[in-house]
């Protein structure tokens, strides 16, 4: 048997393999936090995110033939996770505009294509917030989707995942530096809009005359 | 708001509250707090916000059903217990070596009635599943091995028994360590592979016979591994691992093994129809 056969070790490129689903279930857990942020950013809305991560997993499993192990399987992930939450978006777009009786338009938030993050707030609040509390949730939320999907997304994958710029980049798919510059302007705007709402509205104003 | 006569100010401020200063910068400016009441109050607002987004956006962890719909049917190996009157050394490294056994062969008895009993079994194939999966899943389980050998006799001749090669390590550097082997299925279903820690990270080494090498995926830049390859007389040798070269695949040489032992449970299984 041969024993003077030997290579210097190599670093391997990529090649082509299907996924197997227990692969992809263990990539799907194992990423799970990061779709599910991806969706809530996309909604602007925590309420239907883990529906939504469920849809976009079973959507994912019947295209398992179509991932390449090797590439970047949360930005393929991510991009389904994006389209289901884009449909849910649209659907409540179109709910919010359809005219119904005039009680549910009075419960109705016109300026929003989401629902309010109530029913969020109760799902994940372990003990009574203080009321100042609640109302700083709220404007939170309000002021968060003053801003694009991508920005949303952009600052829950850095402040809640802490994920490097590299990282948000591939879920996104788009440049670093991008991604750096949604976090910070973001940033800028929700300590504006929440320390002085009012302020901000009359300097904008100012500005515009 | 003061108006600030540094035009930078609001670039440092993200920059600082994003963590992107060096520890000297970091230090300037956290010193400027001293005699800016403003932007001390901005770096806390910050931080309040941050706190309510992180306690706003904090999913619950996937449901058992998700994931039960999500997995394959194929049920996997029960957990070997090992008797609480088993003690340390030798005499635990044998019960456990004998209760991984009962259930390796409970696991490969499953797998031939799988593949031999179906008249389907061409079209199954061999689940491959990813390198950076089966590291992950490894080290989330405590990266234990499967088997520890005693001594170098051992260790020769499992390879020996699956890979057809004898093969032993030279003295490894002072920060690696062998942590023992596993029967992972990484490139094949007899492939054997190495469990080490170098400097506390976890690596792995594949090794299979050459001619029963196949293709192999790099591992995405996300997942922080990387993978190397080399060939070493009649076998092939991957190392994953999270560092930026390889460190332990170097130590591997073949050798002769003129009495091998039995490793009972080590027996390599073909699997027909598997692309074997």
């Amino acid at each position: 048997m041969e024993k003077s056969r030997t290579t210097p070790p190599q670093a391997v490129s990529g090649a082509s393999v299907p996924l197997d689903p227990e692969a992809f279930a263990a990539l799907f857990v194992r990423s799970y936090k990061r779709f599910w942020l991806v969706a809530a950013a996309i909604t602007g809305d925590r309420t239907h995110a883990d529906d939504i991560v469920q849809d976009a997993a079973l959507v994912a499993l019947g295209k398992l033939d179509q991932f390449v192990v090797g590439t970047n399987f949360n930005a393929w992930m991510s991009e389904i996770v994006r389209r289901s939450a884009l449909n849910v978006a649209r659907k409540a777009q179109n709910r919010s505009t359809t005219p119904v009786d005039p009680t549910q338009l009075d419960r109705s938030n016109p300026g929003s294509a989401t629902p309010t993050c109530e029913d969020g707030l109760a799902l994940h609040s372990t003990g009574a917030l203080p009321e100042h509390q609640i109302d700083f949730d709220d404007d939170v939320m309000k002021a968060l989707r003053q801003v694009s999907e991508v920005a949303r997304a952009c600052i829950l994958l850095r402040i809640v995942q802490n994920l490097s710029y590299a990282e948000i980049a591939e879920i996104l798919q788009i440049p670093k530096g991008t991604a750096m510059s949604h976090v910070h302007r973001t940033k800028r705007v929700l300590r504006e809009q929440l320390k002085n709402p009012f302020a901000k509205k009359l300097r904008d104003s100012e500005a515009s005359s | 708001m003061k108006e600030r006569s540094d035009s930078t100010q609001p670039d440092r401020l993200e920059a600082y509250l994003d963590d992107q200063m060096d520890q000297p910068e970091r230090e300037a400016f956290e010193r400027t707090f001293g005699t800016d009441a403003e932007l001390r109050a901005q770096v806390e607002f910050q931080g309040k916000i941050d706190k309510t987004l992180r306690r706003l956006f904090d999913p619950l962890p996937p449901s058992e059903d998700l994931i039960a719909s999500l997995r394959p049917a194929a049920s996997e190996p029960s957990e070997a217990k090992i008797p609480a009157s088993a003690t340390g050394g030798k005499l635990w490294q044998m019960v456990r070596l004998v209760s991984l056994t009962t259930a390796a062969c409970l696991v490969w008895g499953w797998v031939a009635w799988f593949y031999l009993g179906s008249s389907n079994s061409a079209s199954r194939g061999y689940a491959v599943r990813p390198l950076a999966v089966i590291y992950q899943e490894s080290v989330e389980r405590g990266f234990e091995p499967l088997w520890v050998c005693e001594d170098d006799r051992q260790f020769a001749s499992t390879f020996l028994k699956r890979q057809g090669q004898g093969l032993l390590l030279r003295p490894l550097p002072e920060g690696t360590q062998m942590v023992g082997l596993a029967y992972l299925k990484a490139i094949r279903g007899t492939t054997t592979t190495l469990m080490a820690r170098v400097d506390g990270e976890p690596v792995m080494v594949f090794v299979e016979r050459l001619d029963r090498d196949r293709t192999l995926p790099a591992p995405s830049d996300s997942s922080g591994l990387h993978l190397y390859r080399k060939e070493l007389a009649s076998l092939v040798l991957y190392e994953l691992t999270p560092l930026d070269s390889p460190h332990v695949m170097e130590f591997f040489y073949p050798v002769d093994v003129p009495n091998p032992v039995d490793i009972p449970g080590s027996d390599p299984v073909d699997i027909p129809g598997a692309g074997l």
